[in-house]
C-alpha cells in the first residue's frame, strides 16, 4: 500500500473518529505507519533517523502506535538519548538497567546492546510495551492507559489496584504522554470554508448527551471512570465534559486543565451578547463571585450542554433566569 | 470558598527528616519488573513487583495544619505531592514519601511499596539541569457536583500551580494539576487522613 493510500485511509478513520465534516487533512511532513494505527506526523520526531525504528517498534502488536512511543519518549526523556536521571533511568527511553536487560536486543546491530543507542532502546520500549499490555489485558477498557501506568509505576502496582494506582507521578505520566500523543499524530486542520471551530466543538459535545455524570470523570479522548462517588461510572464531570468537547475540536491541540475554575480563565473572554456556539460558559454558583465552579459549552438558541451532578446524565440546560442570575464567563477559542 | 496558599519549598511534611529526603527519593528499585522470562521467549507474564521496603518511619505531619479541617489536610497533601528540590530529590517519589504524613496507613504503605519503576521524566531531567526548585500554589476549587461530606468521609478538589525556579532565575511556565481527594477519620473530631487520590491534568 502506497504511502499515499494510508493516508487517505486514515484520514478516514480520523474523520470519523473526530466526527468532524469538512476537514481536510494537513500531514505535517511525510506519514508513514499502518493503516490501522494513528500516523505518525514524522515532521515532529526530533531525530529522523529514529522514524521507521519508531514504526517498526510501533507495530510489534495491536495497542500500541509509533505516535504513543514517541509521546513516551518525549516524556520520559525529552528526546535525549544520553540523559541519566539521578534515580538511575538510562537513556532516550528512561530504562531501568534491569528492565532494560529483560526487553533490549541488539537491534542497531552493532554487536552490544545499550540502553544509550536509541535503536535498540526504542525497539525495547516496544516490546516491553507489549508486554505491558498483554499483563493488563482483561482489567479494564482503557489498556493504553493501564499500560502506562505499568511503565511508570510496575505492573504489579496496576495488577494491586485492577486499575491505573493512585500515584501522583503515575497518573501524571498518563496523562502526560496520552496527552503528548496528539503532538506525534498526523494533524488535521479546517479548510477555509469549512465547519467553525465552535461548531466542531458543539459536535463534540453534543455526541456525549445522555451519558452519565461521573465526579472526576472526562480525558481528551472521551469518558472516562471518575473518582469516589464517580470510581463506578464511564461518564463525564462539567470540567471533564469540556475539556474533552475542545480537545476534540482542536484535534488534541487545546489541552485544557480539569478545572472550571481555570477553564473559566483561558480562551478569549467574551461578552453575552456576542457568545456563539461552541463558546465555554462559567457559572459561580457558590459565594464567590470570581469562583466559577460550573461549566458548560453553549450550543445557541439560549441552551448549553452540561453534565450537572451524580445521578444526571449529560444534558442539555436552558440559560433561563436561575443561570442568568448568577455571575457568568464566557470563553471562545475560536 | 476559593482559598489561596502558597507554601513554602519544603516547609511541610518534612519534620524531623530534613528537606528532601535523599535516602528515601535514592531508593531505586531495579528489580520493580521481575520477569520470569525474557520477552523475545514469547512469555510475558510478570510477578507482581516484590519491591524492597521503605525503612524510614512515615514522617509526621507540619506543624500549623490543622488536621480536624479536611480541606487544610487535602491542601497540604497536595502541597507536598507537588514541592520539590531537584539538588536534594532523585525524583518526583521522594515528594509522594513526605506526603504520606498526611495519608491513612494503608495508602502510605502503597505508596511506600511502590517506587517508580522508571525514570522521573524529562521535565524533570531539565528542572536538574537547572538546579532547580518548586514550590506548590494550592486552590481547593468547590464543585457542586461532587460528592456530599459526611461526618466521616470529605471529598475535595485541589488545584496545584507548580513553577520551577533554578539558578540564574531561571525558570519555565507552571504545570497545573488537579487532585481529587478523598479523606477519611474514624469518628467526628477525630483527625482527617487522605485515603486516597486521583490526579489529572
Amino acid at each position: 500500500m502506497s504511502t499515499s493510500t494510508l493516508t487517505a485511509a486514515a484520514t478516514a478513520v480520523l474523520a470519523l473518529v473526530f466526527g468532524i465534516v469538512g476537514l481536510v487533512v494537513v500531514v505535517a511532513g511525510s506519514a508513514s505507519s499502518t493503516a490501522s494505527s494513528p500516523v505518525l506526523a514524522t515532521a515532529a520526531i526530533p531525530i529522523a533517523g529514529l522514524v521507521p525504528v519508531l514504526d517498526q517498534a510501533g507495530s510489534l502488536c495491536p495497542g500500541i502506535s509509533a505516535p504513543l512511543l514517541a509521546a513516551q519518549i518525549d516524556a520520559e526523556s525529552g528526546w535525549n538519548s544520553s540523559a541519566v536521571s539521578s534515580a538511575g533511568a538510562e537513556g532516550i527511553a528512561q530504562f531501568i538497567p534491569a528492565t532494560f536487560a529483560a526487553y533490549a536486543q541488539d537491534d542497531a546491530g552493532t554487536g552490544s546492546v545499550s540502553p544509550f543507542n536509541s535503536v535498540d532502546a526504542v525497539m525495547a520500549m516496544g516490546r516491553y510495551d507489549c508486554a505491558l499490555l498483554a499483563d493488563v489485558s482483561g482489567i479494564g477498557s482503557q489498556p493504553v492507559s493501564l499500560m502506562l501506568a505499568g511503565y511508570n509505576a510496575g505492573v504489579g502496582a496496576v495488577l494491586r489496584y485492577n486499575g491505573v494506582p493512585p500515584y501522583p507521578e503515575t497518573e501524571a505520566y498518563v496523562a502526560k504522554v496520552e496527552a503528548l500523543v496528539s503532538t506525534y499524530s498526523v494533524t488535521l486542520a479546517q479548510s477555509a470554508g469549512a465547519t467553525s471551530f465552535g461548531q466542531a466543538v458543539v459536535t463534540a459535545v453534543t455526541a456525549q448527551l445522555g451519558v452519565p455524570y461521573s465526579w472526576g470523570g472526562g480525558t481528551p479522548s472521551g469518558a472516562s471512570f471518575g473518582f469516589a462517588s464517580g470510581a463506578g461510572t464511564i461518564g463525564f464531570d462539567c470540567s471533564g465534559l469540556v475539556l474533552y468537547a475542545v480537545a476534540q475540536a482542536s484535534l488534541g491541540q487545546i489541552g485544557l486543565p480539569h478545572s472550571s475554575e481555570l477553564q473559566a480563565t483561558m480562551g478569549t473572554p467574551v461578552a453575552m451578547a456576542d457568545i456563539q456556539p461552541g463558546d465555554m460558559i462559567a457559572f459561580a454558583l457558590g459565594p464567590d463571585p470570581t469562583d466559577f465552579d460550573h461549566i458548560g459549552i453553549y450550543i445557541g438558541n439560549n441552551e448549553m450542554i452540561d453534565a450537572p451532578y451524580t445521578g444526571v446524565d449529560v444534558r442539555v440546560d436552558t440559560l433561563n433566569s436561575y443561570w442568568q442570575s448568577v455571575p457568568l464567563a464566557i470563553r471562545s477559542f475560536g | 470558598m476559593r482559598r489561596l496558599a502558597v507554601i513554602a519549598l519544603c516547609g511541610l511534611a518534612v519534620i524531623g527528616s530534613g528537606c528532601g529526603l535523599k535516602a528515601q527519593g535514592s531508593v531505586h528499585r531495579a528489580g520493580t519488573h521481575q520477569t520470569n522470562s525474557t520477552p523475545h521467549q514469547g512469555v510475558h507474564t510478570r510477578s507482581p513487583a516484590t519491591p524492597s521496603p521503605i525503612s524510614t518511619p512515615i514522617p509526621s505531619p507540619a506543624p500549623g495544619v490543622d488536621l480536624h479541617s479536611a480541606t487544610a489536610v487535602a491542601d497540604a497533601e497536595v502541597t507536598a505531592t507537588w514541592t520539590v528540590d531537584t539538588t536534594v530529590d532523585t525524583s518526583w517519589y521522594a515528594a509522594e514519601l513526605r506526603a504520606t504524613a498526611y495519608m491513612t496507613k494503608s495508602y502510605a504503605t502503597s505508596i511506600r511499596q511502590n517506587p517508580p519503576a522508571s525514570g522521573p521524566g524529562a521535565m524533570w531531567l531539565t528542572w536538574a539541569t537547572h538546579q532547580a526548585t518548586a514550590a506548590a500554589a494550592i486552590t481547593t476549587e468547590d464543585d457542586p457536583g461532587g460528592p456530599i461530606d459526611t461526618t466521616t468521609s470529605a471529598y475535595r478538589k485541589v488545584l496545584a500551580t507548580v513553577t520551577p525556579h533554578g539558578t540564574g532565575g531561571w525558570t519555565e511556565p507552571p504545570e497545573v494539576w488537579a487532585t481529587f481527594v478523598v479523606l477519611i477519620r474514624s469518628a467526628q473530631g477525630a483527625p482527617w487522613q487522605v485515603s486516597t487520590t486521583e490526579t489529572t491534568r
